[in-house]
């Protein structure tokens, strides 16, 4: 399906997008000390799905952890938090890069109301950055995506070059992309939002104006031509959409729900956190569940090293045995078990044994010196010890 | 020690019959002077712990005027404590304020990182505390190399002080997380110009609390910055400028630089105080000439130096002949190796400057050699020069403060301010090419209390017997002026883009009074421009970054790592242009005397792999241009020639190595290097001589062809006479039969890419330049060509002075008969009667790798007489 950017179709059937009904924009004129700025405002009912989840599902996630995926600050819950996303005339920043348009969402009123400032000329952005210090006086924290990368320095550094400062920089800042780099970075490989949308939230956006013709279509709209900028408004409001949804589709692992791969990064993440126990239990859910044998072994093998730690050692070395069953290719659960028969079970020769194993993948795979020197020291004194048992063997068989 | 070494020089059969002339130049006792009153003990403190307890007059008068605002250009010998001059003002300004700056004032929730105990936050500098009497500082070196070193000696320096100095070098090496770092709390950066232009200015947002707190910027190696890329720098610096006073502050420039014939002016036109520089004229251009914008804008120029000299002796030393019926020489390499032997044996610390990288090595290796014959360890000689890391640059010169090193022989890297204290004895291995680079170099040698002894050694080029047959161009010559011209139609205009992106212009208002400001802004403003006018402001509306595509100098300063696959690190490094003669595959690379084999040389990766050999000989690869006219925007006719200008493609290509053995420099062999030509697209003017024209002269016959390459030689010496600029920015070629015409052509053409209009300017100015080329060839006194003129005999051939004198003679009637044309907008400005004191070129004979902060001259040497009486 293409749209042509055709004003007059536009305004008769709205497009669709996946179940979002998105109307044709309509932009309202603002006027502030400043200059200038028009807004488009939008509402959709909570119940709105955007892929597999659907926007309430933000409001029921446990902000905490979103938080603690993410590095941020903990919002207690989403009233007067504000979802953020500009689109701007580069990616590199500096002084010549206008932020033409800013996409704010709330959740208000039983529902999630969408405000795009768009910034009608290059002359009016002081407009812009009064209805934006309007905005975050109302405002509690901020959720958006790569936003404390890229966003929010970049409304600051408006802010910087009008002489003002920007009222963002001292919000609580939950940025969704730290949490989806740590959680789905090992089953998306590249982690950009639209193909977080096809494989987290199961949906595909149609005619989707590229980011990197965002620019020209300001640029063209500046010289009176607004068909793009049309896409970009909905460009930046399928961005925002994708926000809350994403936010809820990134509190699932942490609770044990989901893939396990992504249950496995979660674990990871509490686990470095300081909570273990919520940690192990989704390491054992995440090895149970797994599909891919190789995720069953990371997570048994993580599950292993969090026994360890509770000094829990015979279960943490079944762990590592469950972990070289599942995917013998993976080289700590080896030394978990090597560390284990030398000093636990005494067991000297099956500790050469995983050592072997070990050095053979060591051999393939790493190039780290260091651990191949302290292999070889480990294997030095388990043969010493190998000998000394067997020579108290014999002497005591004597 | 001295002595010994003297009666070696007096009476060796070796050395004494060579040394054709002894110029004795008497020592100079200090001048000294207190700390000013306005000093902090702290920071008395701290030089004292360096050893300084006494200021030269210089540094005094040059700390007075910086501490009191004024903009000082500081221009004295090698050694005299330059860096102080700016160092003490930096300190006092950073000291001052000791109370009030907050440490780490940063609070923003989720942003915050910590680094190095500093609090800094990723998007900029917005809730720094107000900078209110905190006061920072910007240094700006010409390589990353002089960066680092004087990030050490600061370093040294500060330590101790009551209050932490944060400094650091913002490059392309700097790490992100430093960056930031830096971003937000450096008291000083060190930098360079092309970081500043592409790097700081262009987010200057995110500096926004260095540019408000901005109190001084040092811009150290002041004569590097001439010609094309002096002007590029002039309007970073006016950029700069322009972004201090939107931040609130107006910084103030100290300027330190080695002789030159006018610092004053080129200090000025950088800072853009209204001077112009270098029109060769030295024609009083109307209004602009000396009109400051302020009358606190000037720059106080300190040329009187404080510092002692020590008595010094200055040796001219010709090789014998070996070869009556060619004349031709004993290697100068050889000869310096004989000197230093000398040298060495009497015990005296010796520095020997060599040409070129290669001759780095091979001489490195012949007095690591001399040095077991002589019963030394082998590691008191050392090799020293760009390209080497700097853990083992620092090494060497640590081994020459303290002594352990005996002997170093070095590229001119050692010329630019690097500290290594005094030596006993200089060699120079072949005349440096300037004047000031001569004296810069002899400048090292002696110490406060013995005399110093500079040796120059000359080789069988033209040039080098041309100043040993004229010695006072060498002892009295001056040096040479820097020539800019920051108003360039194209430099300009780029620097209007990339200030346009920094901060929106305002209608009326120019870039550093240039009128011309309003006429590019309004065609950048055009339909299909990058700028969008509104609101009386011209808005940067483009997708583009225009920084990126503004070359301050047409050098990539990229370098290739040359990784030792042994020993697994990294050996050294070796500049992009210079990779294909040094690091192509199969090359003898030389390091500190020993040899490497290059196996494999990744182009687009650059990274060199070499291999630790024990081998006989070097190898020397020589470069080959070719230069191919793609499109002529305009022409004219004279009839007897024509002349032309528009653009070229000119490819070099590295295609051969030669094999040549250590010692007897026989030539073992040769290789094939197969690397892509580095294709450059530039502008171009070039004057093709007619049939008849060139029958008459017979150019078109052996051993007079040559000719063409001294009128070419001429021409780029001429040129900057009449087109401001350093002439290492214009090139030139000769081709006595072109592909086209099969008819002689001399082509000039812009060094760097894309061209930034000279070679325009020279098709422009034709005809008084060929006036002016004629007139130097008919009155100058030699008999077959001298660097002042067409070049030496050695460079073009018997006739060749003869051949150029008829050929301009005709050229420059030919002109005459013509009737101009009216060139009204094109005409840059020309000079009335240049007197310009010229020299050819010294022929290049394989893109010798003289180093410098940039080489503004790769391609030859010259030599300036003192400039005439306006």
């Amino acid at each position: 399906m293409v749209r042509r950017p055709d004003p007059a179709a536009a305004t008769g059937l709205p497009p669709s997008t996946q179940g979002v009904v998105v109307p044709a924009p309509r932009l309202d004129e603002r006027r502030y000390p400043g200059g200038r700025v028009l807004l488009r405002r939008e509402t959709f009912p909570v119940d709105v799905l955007r892929g597999s989840f659907c926007l309430a599902d933000a409001l029921a996630a446990p902000l905490s952890d979103v938080a603690l995926l993410c590095a941020g600050g903990d919002l207690g819950d989403l009233g007067d938090v504000l979802f953020l996303d500009t689109e701007t005339t580069g990616l590199a920043g500096g002084a010549g890069t206008f932020v033409f348009l800013v996409g704010l969402a709330s959740f208000t009123g039983g529902a999630f109301e969408i405000r795009q400032w768009l910034l009608p000329d290059p002359c009016e952005e002081e407009g812009l950055l009064d209805a934006l210090e309007e905005e975050a006086r109302a405002a509690r924290g901020i959720v958006s995506f790569h936003g404390r990368g890229f966003d929010v320095p970049r409304i600051e550094e408006r802010f910087l070059l009008a002489g003002r400062t920007s009222p963002f920089g001292a919000l609580p800042h939950l940025d969704l992309l730290v949490g989806a780099r740590r959680v789905f970075r090992m089953r998306a490989g590249r982690v950009n939002l639209q193909h977080l949308e096809r494989l987290v939230l199961g949906t595909t956006r149609l005619d989707d104006l590229p980011g990197a013709e965002c620019p020209q279509a300001w640029y063209d709209y500046l010289k009176g031509d607004d068909g793009p900028m049309r896409r970009v408004l909905e460009h930046n409001l399928l961005d925002l959409l994708s926000l809350p949804t994403l936010l809820a589709a990134l509190a699932q692992p942490a609770a044990g729900v989901g893939p396990s791969p992504d249950v496995h990064a979660a674990g990871k993440v509490l686990a470095r956190a300081g909570l273990r126990d919520r940690a192990l239990d989704l390491q054992r859910g995440a090895a149970s569940r797994a599909v891919d044998a190789h995720v069953a072994a990371r997570a048994h093998d993580e599950a292993s090293r969090l026994l360890r730690r509770q000094r829990r050692a015979s279960e943490s070395a079944a762990e590592a045995l469950a972990a070289t069953m599942a995917d013998p290719s993976l080289p700590a659960p080896w030394l978990a078990l090597a560390k284990d028969h030398e000093h636990r079970t005494k067991n000297f020769a099956l500790a050469l044994e995983c050592c072997a194993r070990l050095e053979r993948i060591l051999f393939l795979r790493s190039r780290s010196e260091a651990r191949r020197r302290d292999l070889h020291k480990r294997v030095a004194r388990v043969e010493r010890k190998l000998a000394a048992e067997n020579a108290a063997a014999s002497s005591a068989a004597e | 020690m001295l002595d010994r070494f003297f009666r070696d020089l007096r009476t060796a059969p070796d050395l004494a019959p060579n040394i054709v002339r002894w110029h004795k130049e008497a020592a100079q006792s200090a001048v000294f002077a207190d700390f000013p009153e306005w000093t902090p003990d702290c920071i008395r403190e701290a030089f004292a712990r360096s050893g300084v307890t006494q200021l030269w007059s210089h540094q005094r008068e040059a700390a007075d005027l910086a501490h009191a605002g004024r903009h000082v250009a500081v221009v004295t010998p090698t050694a005299s404590g330059k860096t102080l001059c700016y160092n003490l003002p930096v300190l006092t300004a950073l000291m001052g304020e000791a109370g009030v700056k907050v440490e780490g004032g940063v609070k923003v929730e989720g942003g915050v990182k910590v680094e190095g105990g500093v609090k800094v936050e990723g998007g900029g500098a917005a809730d720094r505390p107000s900078g209110r009497g905190a006061a920072r500082a910007l240094y700006l070196f010409p390589t990353k190399a002089l960066s680092r070193d004087q990030l050490a000696s600061f370093a040294k320096l500060t330590k101790g002080l009551p209050r932490p100095v944060r400094a650091g070098v913002y490059d392309g090496d700097t790490p992100p997380a430093t960056r930031r770092t830096l971003r937000a709390a450096a008291d000083v950066v060190v930098t360079n110009p092309y970081m500043l232009h592409a790097g700081i200015l262009p987010h200057h947002l995110r500096w926004a609390s260095l540019f408000r707190d901005l109190r001084y910027v040092v811009v150290d190696e002041m004569h590097t910055l001439t010609g094309v890329f002096g002007s590029n720098v002039a309007n970073v610096l006016r950029r700069l400028r322009r972004i201090c006073r939107h931040h609130g502050s107006d910084p103030t420039f100290l300027f330190c630089s080695a002789t030159l014939a006018n610092p004053g002016e080129l200090a000025g036109a950088l800072i853009g105080n209204g001077a112009q520089v270098g029109d060769g004229s030295r024609r009083g251009s109307g209004a602009q000439v000396g009109s400051g914008r302020t009358p606190d804008d000037r720059v106080e120029v300190i040329t009187r130096c404080g510092a002692p000299t020590p008595e010094r002796h200055l040796l001219l030393f010709n090789p014998p002949v070996v070869d009556e019926a060619s004349g031709a020489r004993c290697s100068a390499l050889e000869e310096a190796r004989r000197v230093a032997s000398h040298a060495l044996r009497a015990g005296l610390q010796t520095l020997v400057f060599a040409r070129s990288r290669n001759s780095v090595e091979v001489l490195t290796k012949y007095l690591k050699d001399t040095a077991h014959e002589l019963g030394l360890d082998t590691d008191v000689v050392r090799g020293y020069r760009g390209g080497y890391l700097p853990k083992l640059r620092r090494e060497v010169e640590c081994g020459l403060r303290d002594g352990s090193v005996r002997a170093v022989v070095a590229t001119n890297a050692l010329e630019l301010g690097i500290d290594v204290g005094g030596l006993d004895v200089v060699i120079m291995t072949g005349y440096p090419g300037r004047v000031a680079s001569a004296r810069q170099q002899a400048g090292r040698s002696g110490r406060r209390d013995r005399p110093g002894t500079a040796v120059l050694v000359a080789r069988s080029d033209p040039l080098d017997q041309y100043v040993l047959q004229h010695p006072e161009t060498l002892l009295e010559g001056h040096a040479e002026r820097a020539a800019i011209d920051p108003a360039n139609r194209l430099i300009f205009a780029n620097h209007v883009r990339c200030a346009a992106f920094e901060l929106p212009f305002r209608e009326g208002e120019l870039l550093w009074e240039q009128e011309r400001t309003t006429e590019v802004l309004e065609g950048l403003a055009a339909p299909g421009g990058p700028l969008n006018r509104s609101g009386g402001r011209y808005h940067w509306c483009d997708a583009s970054f225009p920084a990126d595509t503004v070359s301050l100098n047409g050098f990539d300063i990229d370098n290739v790592a040359i990784y030792d696959l042994e020993a697994r690190v990294v050996l050294a490094e070796v500049d992009r242009q210079s990779a294909p003669f040094f690091v192509h595959e199969g090359a003898i690379y030389g390091h500190q005397g020993d040899t490497y084999y290059v196996e494999r040389f990744d182009y687009d990766g650059r990274r060199a792999y070499v291999r630790k050999v024990d081998c006989d000989y070097y190898t020397d690869a020589e470069a080959e241009v070719d230069v191919r006219t793609t499109a002529r925007d305009d022409g004219e006719d004279f009839g007897e020639f024509s002349s032309s200008c528009g653009t070229v493609l000119v490819s070099t290509t590295v295609p051969l190595f030669n094999k040549i053995r250590y010692y007897t420099g026989e030539n073992v062999g040769a290789g094939e290097i197969r690397l892509p030509a580095e294709v450059m697209g530039t502008g171009a003017c070039w004057i093709d001589i007619g049939p008849e024209l060139a029958t008459e002269m017979r150019i078109l016959e052996g051993g007079r062809s040559q000719a063409l390459r001294g009128v070419a030689s001429l021409l780029r010496a001429v040129a900057p006479a009449f087109v401001r600029t350093d002439r290492g920015d214009l090139r030139v070629h000769a081709e006595v039969r072109a592909a086209a015409t099969e008819l002689p052509r001399i082509l000039a053409y812009d060094r760097v890419p894309n061209g930034v209009g000279l070679a325009e300017a020279v098709f422009v100015c034709l005809r008084p330049i060929l006036a002016a080329m004629r007139e130097i060839v008919a009155t100058c006194a030699c008999d077959k060509g001298c660097p002042s003129c067409v070049g030496p005999v050695g460079n073009v051939g018997p006739y060749g002075k003869e051949v150029a004198r008829r050929l301009l003679a005709a050229l420059v009637t030919a002109s005459r008969a013509t009737p101009e044309r009216s060139l009204q907008d094109l005409a840059p400005p020309i000079s009335a009667a240049p007197r310009p004191g010229l020299a050819a070129d010294g022929g290049n004979r394989n893109g010798g790798d003289d180093e410098g902060a940039r080489q503004p001259d790769r391609l030859g040497a010259y030599l300036l007489p003192p400039p005439g009486p306006g």
